[in-house]
């Protein structure tokens, strides 16, 4: 069955000082959506409005036809990767495992070499990378139809960064995901779909020179 | 009696295997050490003090504590549709329930 998850007429200040506004945004199943933008535009923002644990002035979250407040609250419906590590410090890598992966995908879990080899210690002992990777493939095996990803690549090594492209190709055979990142190169290789925040807005980027004419790139750096 | 006991540990074996009833005592787990910390204080003063504490100020010690500096592993709890308010709700009322309990035995014990 395919989801479809729209965002509409959300708009978030703070302070006073408007950093979202009339933002809209649609992600179905299959799709992976990237979303560019310079530092401070509003993304970590925008997808905790989505994942609903942020309040907004305005905000309007619909997935198939039926509008969500707080989405997160919903079994199933969508999972979120924040920019810090969320994992807490005082469990162990297998017990994170057991209380956040559904038991049938545990197996699957495992399959992983770098899981394999961290799996009988601490969060609190992981390196950032460790962690890092940990993070992302939780998020990513979980049965939500939708997940958000806030950096998903931070802290992590090239290869570990294929390694966790293939995965999330993967899952969006059965899943939208929507990645915010500054690692574009990494996100140009497996987004269907990109969007620039730019001027509390999203712009829909159609060939690569946009990001260059909106001024998110440089000439030199395609 | 035996059945009584025996339902009684089915009846919690099964809570147990509840994912997110583990997951509400894991975060249950991580107030206690502030929680205790605080609370044991007024112990000296008598025991009701410390079950006060227990249920309020050394509670709200804790979620002060994480508020600050553990704020992002609520994400681990949001992930798996827990929020926050069910998370304060349910260990406050597990500690009325401690108190009650430990209330009860004390009235046992010390009539």
């Amino acid at each position: 069955m395919k989801y479809c998850l729209e965002a509409d007429s959300i708009i978030k200040s703070y302070d006073d000082k408007p950093i979202l506004s009339d933002i809209y945004l649609k992600c179905e199943t299959n799709d992976i959506i990237g979303i560019l933008g310079r530092n401070g535009t509003g993304k970590s923002t925008l997808l905790q409005i989505l994942f609903g644990t942020l309040e907004a002035e305005n905000k309007f979250i619909r997935i198939n036809n039926q509008v969500y407040n707080e989405p997160y609250k919903e079994n199933d419906l969508v999972a979120f990767l924040p920019q810090n590590h969320f994992i807490p410090n005082y469990f162990s890598v297998a017990k994170a495992i057991r209380l956040f992966v559904p038991a049938e995908k545990q197996k699957d879990f495992y399959d992983d070499s770098l899981i394999n080899t961290i799996k009988n210690q601490q969060i609190r002992e992981l390196s950032a990378g460790e962690l890092r990777y940990l993070d992302v493939r939780l998020v990513l095996f979980s049965k939500a139809k939708f997940v958000l990803l806030d950096e998903p690549y931070s802290s992590i090594s090239p290869m570990l960064i294929e390694d966790i492209n293939n995965l999330i190709l993967t899952e969006s055979k059965e899943k939208g995901i929507i990645i915010t990142d500054h690692h574009y190169e990494s996100l140009l290789k497996i987004a269907t779909k990109l969007y620039l925040l730019k001027d509390r807005q999203t712009y829909l980027i159609q060939h690569k020179q946009q990001l260059v004419a909106m001024g998110y790139l440089n000439r030199n750096m395609l | 009696m035996p059945n009584f006991i025996g339902a009684t540990g089915s009846y919690f074996r099964l809570m147990w295997h509840s994912k997110n009833l583990r997951l509400y005592f894991e975060f249950y787990k991580s107030t206690l050490a502030i929680n205790l910390f605080i609370s044991l204080i007024w112990i000296f003063n008598s025991l009701g003090t410390f079950f006060v504490s227990f249920c309020t100020f050394g509670l709200l010690a804790a979620f002060i504590f994480k508020e600050y500096y553990r704020k992002n592993d609520y994400f681990f709890y949001y992930n798996t549709h827990i929020s926050r308010n069910s998370l304060f709700l349910f260990c406050f009322i597990t500690n009325l329930f401690v108190c009650l309990i430990f209330k009860i035995l004390s009235y046992e014990i010390l009539p």
